[in-house]
Formats: structure tokens, sequence, C-alpha cells
């Protein structure tokens, strides 16, 4: 068994785990799980029942977005249309 | 985002809105003496040999707060885990858990975890009063760790073992992820790969058989 790893661990790392991103985004685990659960959040995971390993860089700046798109009074079926728009076209 | 360590993170979790540990619950009391013992463990900053723990290296200056634990153990030599606990609790007005509770406190006013107030007859007492965001993203991440699945690290384990044993998990979650917790601590300490978080979770186990026989 590991040991959580420091901040610094963290945001130096390629890939990090759901309670990681709880504690580098501020964000409610619940939250997350929503998000990953409707897509909005891609993730690599090696075989079912193991770890979720989310991309750091790209995973804490569409959260982002998807809060600024909260912000912004969006909806979760229009956040979720335009995330898929945005995913087509990049 | 905080890097808060487990005894830190252990205190947020106890203190309540007045930025106190309720002097009716010494389970609670003794969990935080239990988690600085735990931390040090963890770190290899101390060791346990059979029942007797003893330090193994220096005291980094960034684990400051946990010097009243440590530097008694430094004193003594070689000492029991239970005397240890026992000179840190069993009574909140005594000066050594005073001395605990607020070199922990302090760290968290540091961390901007907790704001430092005055309490008790005359202003005399301190009480560290923890930012309700900072704790709800303690137990959103144990929510994290504990109901995903994969790995789980010793840090998480220990902390809702801690929780688990002062009857604190209900206050956090709900009576469904309740469930989930203790399932998943069962199979934490059933696996021999988690040897290691094993003993500590046993560590506060023995801790709380303990406190029960001494209170009666």
């Amino acid at each position: 068994m590991s040991r959580q790893r420091s901040m610094d661990a963290i945001l130096s790392s390629e890939y990090v785990t759901i309670g990681e991103l709880v504690r580098l985004t501020g964000t409610r685990y619940s939250t997350l799980k929503f998000y990953t659960e409707e897509g909005f959040l891609p993730y690599y995971q090696e075989e079912q029942g193991l770890t979720r390993r989310y991309p750091r860089k790209e995973t804490v700046e569409r959260i982002e977005y998807i809060k600024s798109l909260r912000e912004d009074g969006k909806t979760i079926p229009q956040i979720k249309e335009i995330l898929h728009e945005k995913d087509n076209h990049s | 985002m905080n890097n808060l360590s487990l005894s830190q993170e252990y205190m947020m979790c106890a203190l309540n809105d007045k930025g106190k540990i309720s002097t009716f619950s010494l389970e609670r009391v003794i969990a935080v003496a239990a988690s600085a013992v735990a931390e040090l463990l963890m770190d290899e900053i101390i060791e346990l040999d059979g029942k007797k723990l003893s330090v193994k290296k220096a005291l980094p200056k960034d684990m400051c707060y946990l010097s009243p634990v440590y530097d008694f153990i430094e004193k003594k030599g070689r000492v029991g885990f239970k005397t240890v606990v026992e000179h840190f609790s069993f009574t909140f007005s005594n000066k050594n858990i005073e001395e605990l509770f607020d070199s922990i406190g302090e760290s968290l006013v540091k961390a901007g975890c907790a704001q430092k107030e005055k309490s008790g007859i005359l202003g005399s007492k301190n009480a560290y009063v923890p930012d309700k965001k900072a704790v709800d993203n303690i137990i959103q991440n144990i929510r994290a760790e504990i109901l995903e699945d994969g790995d789980l690290t010793e840090d998480i384990a220990a902390l809702a073992a801690l929780l688990d044993k002062t009857d604190e998990l209900m206050r956090f979650f709900s009576a469904y992820e309740k469930k989930d917790v203790k399932k998943r601590l069962k199979e934490i300490k059933e696996n021999p790969e988690n040897k290691e978080i094993a003993k500590v979770i046993n560590y506060v186990e023995e801790l709380m058989i303990i406190i029960i026989i001494s209170a009666t």
C-alpha cells in the first residue's frame, strides 16, 4: 500500500487519481464522479477494478471550463453538447 | 489545495464548530495522540519493536507540530505505545494534551485551515475553529479513495480507521457510505499485502480497547 502523494508530486505528475483531483481543484468527489460518468472527464484504466487515472493538465483545465460554464448558467445537457462539439473539433 | 498530514486531518475532523474537541469524547482526545504516533510511524521517524516505540531519525522541520510526542519518546528511549498515548490524553485539562492540541492547532492556523480563538474561563485556553471547506475537502478525499475502485493510500486508510473507531464516520458519511467504508477497512486488514496499514489500524483498535478498559 502506497502513501498519499505530496502536492508537489501531484503537480509534476502526468496522471492523477480522482482523489488527487479533489485536492487539486477543490471540487467535490460526487461532482467529479458525476462528470466522469457523464463522459466529461476522459480517463485511463488498465483493467476493471483498478484505479482510474486522469491526464492532470487537461482534466484540471476541463473542470475549470465546466465550472465557468456552470457560472454562465449553462445546464448539464447544454454543457454535454458544448463539450461534445469541442471534442469533435479538436 | 492543502497538504495536510494524518494528525492534522484527523484533528480538523475531530474539532467541533467552536474549535474544540469535546471533553466528553475521550476517544477523540486519545485518537489525536494516536494519529500523531501513527504519523511518526508511517513516516519512519519512530519505530515499533514489539510493543515499544523508539526514535529512528530526527524530526523534520515541517513536522515540528508533532514535537511534543517525538520529544517524549526521545526522552524515554524505549516506551510503550500505551504509555505515550496515555501521557497525551485521559484528562483534557492535562497540560500534555493541551500542548499537543496547541501544537497541531497552530500548524492548522499556519496552513490557513483553522482560525485561532480564545476559549475557557477568562479566555485561558485556545480553540481552533476549522474551515468548513477544508474539512469538506478532507472528507471528499476519503470518499474519492474509499468509494472508488483501485488503490487506497495508507494515510486515508489510517484516517478512516480513526474516524471509524471514534464514531465520527456518521458525522460525515451516510449510512450507505459508512457500510462501504467499514467493508473496505475490513478488506484492507485482511489483505496480506497491506501488512503495514493493518498494523496502524490494529494500533488504533487496540488503543480504543485500552480506553474502554481504563475508563471502566
